[in-house]
């Protein structure tokens, strides 16, 4: 019987759960032709039946035959079946000589018994089978065994033609020959018919013999029951073993066929066991035979009805906790059941091939074991937190992989309760998150990258949904934007915050951009913060756009570039600043130059015009004259020309020292940052002078300047400029810019502020001779020194300031 | 006449107009050309006054002017300074007698002279 399980079912069974495959398929002729035969073959079988002094067969199998058709075929084509059973009757009945109304009658009483019986199943049970369940088989024993055959009997000719007296026994051998036909035959050609005889086949050679067995036992207890015409009763009892034998062992069908073939033998043997008479009455041993018949396909039938119909729902059961188990074992997640202590109970495939372990190197063992023992202390104390208020929990923790690395897992777990709520059980479903992790890990890392970067460029990313008008800044306060949150971003809104003077430019420049097929942006402009301060950005961008080339997002950065600018700007009036004086001091380097040459000419012709004699040519002396003339007039231009050029612009306007110098610190801060070197200023002196500003500011740019090409070559933890204000006397100022740089050479310490005289490669020389004529035009002096505690030199001016001025400057500061 | 001028000039052309100048209104002229000539022809030669440029290379006019004023020999004699530049203001005046800007008008210059020997004679 070892037959896969869910081929089982049906083998047992031996029907067909689809109520389509248990009807016949054939054509009506066909039908018509098996159903005269078959009915032809039950008749004749009937009265051959017959007991000898009988009229009433002991078993009536056509109407049992018609039946299993009626069944067998839809109610569509009951009549075929019906009408063809007619001229069989007539055929086969017409042998025994009845006259033609009686054997009218009996048709007409077989007819309507069957197809009372057969409307009657149909109604209660539609199209199912009348053996698949116990139900089905009481509401076919009610009406087939019961209801129908008493319907039979009591329209039967034989019982109203029965001689006085005898009726009620002829009803009653004829019920019970109907009883008997439909409990014994029905059932046989029905689950035969359709299990067909390929099942028969299908079975091992333990099944055969098996069989053979049963066959055997039944013949020997035919033998002992029938032929003999034992006295006993024993050997009935011996007749139901085989019986129940063949419906415990092969259920339905060997129930069916061996009920049939016992009461076919036991009706044509027409030997009564005189053990089987219960009362010495005449007519009555039919009757016991009929009754003993009944009782034995009876309690075969139930039993094997009953026993598949347990066998059935075991099989579905199993089937079902197959199904179940497969999907367990099947699943890529983890499943384990484990005890509160963590015992593992139970782990699927997918469990012991995730920790490369068998099931039983694991069951019996604490899961802990796969955890690092940082997890245990978390692991443990979440699954002491399962209750019947909680009683399911989703958690996350490392795990040891089989391959050494730590991975990660997230757990859903069910707690599973005694009847007293405590935790007997943990359920629990996993999976392997460490790729997600690793992800997220990922992901976190580079946004901090992303951070750290924004924090170090100071720059603010935008992302602009151009279509959903979305925008996006990683705003830290400091980019505080004037539009309300939440607002959408649009093309007009983007020009909030820009400067009113740059605004047309920038909405226009951004138009072109977005409606050029570009995808670049790019532009600096000015901003007008909330608090009315004024930066410089720098804007850049990459334009998305679709398939068809419209914009649909703008992601870039923004720089505030303000102090470059402001670099740039002061470079700029500086550079102006430095032309102008290296005009003038050329002008009036030429001048001294031209000074000497004019002077000895103009001496050469006085001395000539002496040296001539009184007599002389005047000629000559015309010509001296002519040179002498001429030269004073030369002279007499640059004469005019010195004091302008040296004195230009000089306004004598008070001047605050410290503050100037200050100011011209801050001028060159972001030169001195961009070359890594510090300028300390320590101006209190207090002083005011009388001069002017910006010249004063040019001066001292020039020395830090010459400071910081001093110190080009010096490491960089030593590169310092300290500038210093202080009052030597009541009456000057000193400044001094002290550096730490290669210094001076001695010999040239005289001739540093000299027009065209540098130490640098690329120097004009000029940038001090430019200091020394502002300062001798404000009347003070200015002077170079190599440092005594150290490398560098200082490079110091002294001005003359009023002591009046200066008292009443600490003055003003100390009530300030 | 007898009156020496010493001239102290490293412009050789200068120099030599000045000394022309100076000859053609009858002086007796000695030229130097550094500070060193001027200490050791003004031994020599006991000039009555001694005309020094401010800028020369080497020891400066300054310099030359504190070695003559340190040296008893010369200390006497009264000098007169040309400078090219703006008069320095810290230039000790007590050092020279006249300090004329170059170019200074020839008759400047002889007036200068005149002023020094006067001062210098009695």
């Amino acid at each position: 019987l070892a037959i896969n399980a869910s081929g089982r079912t049906n083998e047992l069974t031996g029907m067909s759960s689809d109520a389509d495959a248990a009807r016949l398929s054939m054509s009506a002729p066909a039908l018509a032709l098996t159903s005269a035969l078959l009915y032809a073959i039950g008749a004749i079988c009937g009265l051959a039946l017959r007991l000898p002094d009988h009229t009433v067969p002991a078993l009536w199998p056509p109407n049992a035959i018609l039946l299993t058709l009626l069944l067998r075929v839809p109610a569509g084509r009951w009549w075929i079946v019906l009408l063809a059973a007619v001229p069989a009757h007539f055929l086969v009945t017409a042998l025994v000589g009845y006259s033609w109304w009686r054997i009218a009658w009996q048709l007409a009483h077989h007819l309507t018994s069957v197809l009372a019986i057969g409307l009657g199943l149909k109604v209660i049970l539609s199209a199912k089978s009348p053996f698949g369940s116990l139900r089905a088989f009481l509401v076919y024993l009610g009406i087939a065994a019961v209801a129908g055959p008493a319907l039979a009997a009591t329209i039967s000719p034989a019982t109203w033609l029965a001689p006085i007296g005898q009726g009620p026994q002829t009803w009653l051998v004829s019920f019970l020959s109907y009883s008997l036909a439909f409990l014994a035959l029905t059932p046989a050609i029905y689950v035969w018919s359709l299990r067909g005889l390929d099942g028969m086949w299908r079975g091992q050679s333990r099944d055969y013999l098996e069989a053979l067995l049963i066959a055997s036992a039944m013949y020997v207890a035919y033998m002992l029951v029938f032929p003999g015409g034992s006295d006993r009763h024993s050997p009935l009892y011996l007749f139901v073993i085989p019986l129940l034998w063949a419906a415990a062992r092969f259920g339905l069908a060997g129930a069916t066929l061996s009920v049939a073939v016992a009461v076919l033998a036991a009706g044509f043997t027409k030997v009564m066991p005189r053990s089987l008479s219960v009362a010495d009455i005449a007519g009555a041993d039919v009757i016991d035979l009929q009754i003993f018949l009944i009782a034995s396909s009876l309690t075969t039938l139930l039993m094997a009805v009953i026993m598949e119909e347990r066998q059935r729902s075991l099989l579905a059961l199993r089937d079902s906790e197959v199904r179940y188990r497969a999907i367990v074992e099947t699943q890529t997640e983890l499943v384990c059941r484990n005890l509160p202590d963590t015992t593992l109970t139970f782990v699927n495939e997918a469990y012991c091939r995730h920790f490369g372990r068998t099931r039983e190197q694991l069951i019996g063992r604490s899961f802990l074991e796969l955890l690092p023992r940082s997890a245990w202390e978390t692991v443990r104390s979440r699954l002491r937190g399962l209750s019947r208020a909680t009683p399911t929990m989703i958690h996350e923790h490392e795990v040891l992989l089989p391959n050494g690395k730590v991975g990660w897992h997230q757990w859903s777990n069910t707690a599973i309760f005694d009847r007293q709520g405590r935790v007997i059980e943990i359920q629990g479903i996993g999976r392997d998150i460490t790729a997600l992790k690793l992800i997220e890990r990922t992901l976190r890392q580079s946004d901090e990258r992303f951070q750290l970067v924004l924090r170090a460029t100071n720059d603010l990313i935008f992302d602009w949904d151009i279509v959903g008008g979305g925008f996006w800044t990683s705003a830290d306060g400091r980019w505080a934007e004037p539009t309300v949150r939440g607002e959408p971003w649009t093309f007009e809104s983007w020009g909030t915050g820009i400067h009113d003077q740059d605004r047309d430019r920038v909405l226009r420049e951004l138009n072109i951009a977005l409606s050029s097929a570009n995808h670049a942006w790019e532009i600096e402009y000015r901003r007008q913060q909330p608090d009315g301060q004024v930066t410089y950005v720098y804007e850049r961008g990459y334009i998305l756009r679709d398939t068809d080339g419209n914009p649909i997002r703008m992601i870039g950065s923004r720089s505030d570039i303000s102090d470059r600018k402001r670099l740039e700007e002061a470079n700029r009036s500086l550079s102006r600043i430095a032309r102008l004086a290296t005009i003038g001091e050329i002008t009036a380097s030429i001048a001294h130059e031209l000074n000497q040459p004019l002077a000895a000419i103009l001496n050469n012709a006085e001395a000539g015009l002496l040296m001539l004699p009184e007599n002389a040519d005047d000629q000559i002396r015309a010509i001296l004259e002519d040179i002498k003339r001429d030269d004073l007039r030369a002279s007499d231009v640059i004469h005019r020309l010195r004091p302008l050029l040296r004195n230009r612009e000089v306004r004598r306007e008070p001047v605050d020292v410290d503050k100037t110098v200050a100011d011209a610190v801050d001028l060159a801060r972001a030169e001195s940052r961009r070359r890594h070197i510090a300028i300390d200023v320590r101006c209190r002196s207090g002083a005011l002078i009388q001069g002017d500003r910006t010249q004063l500011q040019q001066v001292l740019l020039n020395l830090l300047l010459n400071g910081l090409d001093a110190m080009a070559d010096t490491p960089e933890p030593m590169r310092a400029i300290v500038v210093s204000t202080h009052c030597p006397d009541d009456e000057h100022v000193r400044v001094a810019v002290i550096d730490r740089g290669c210094g001076i050479a001695p010999e040239q310490l005289q001739d540093i502020f000299d027009s065209f005289v540098t130490t640098k490669a690329d120097g004009m020389g000029l940038g001090l001779a430019i200091a020394r004529s502002i300062i001798n035009a404000h009347g003070g002096r200015i002077w170079a020194q190599n440092n005594a505690d150290g490398p560098g030199a200082t490079l110091s001016f002294e001005l003359t300031c009023e002591p009046a001025h200066r008292q009443r400057q600490w003055g003003v500061l100390n009530a300030g | 006449l007898d009156a020496r001028i010493l001239i102290v000039d490293d412009d050789h052309s200068l120099r030599r107009s000045l000394a022309r100048l100076l000859r053609a209104h009858g002086y007796g002229v000695i030229e130097g050309e550094s500070a060193k000539d001027a200490l050791r022809l003004a031994r020599e030669q006991a000039p009555v006054v001694i005309v020094i440029d401010l800028l020369m290379p080497g020891r400066s006019g300054v310099e030359a002017a504190i070695d003559l004023k340190t040296d008893a020999a010369t200390a006497h004699i009264p000098l007169i300074a040309l400078t090219a530049s703006q008069m320095p203001l810290e230039i000790d005046r007590t050092l020279f007698a006249q300090t004329l800007a170059k170019p200074c008008p020839p008759g400047a210059l002889l007036q200068a002279i005149e002023l020094a020997q006067r001062q210098s004679a009695p």
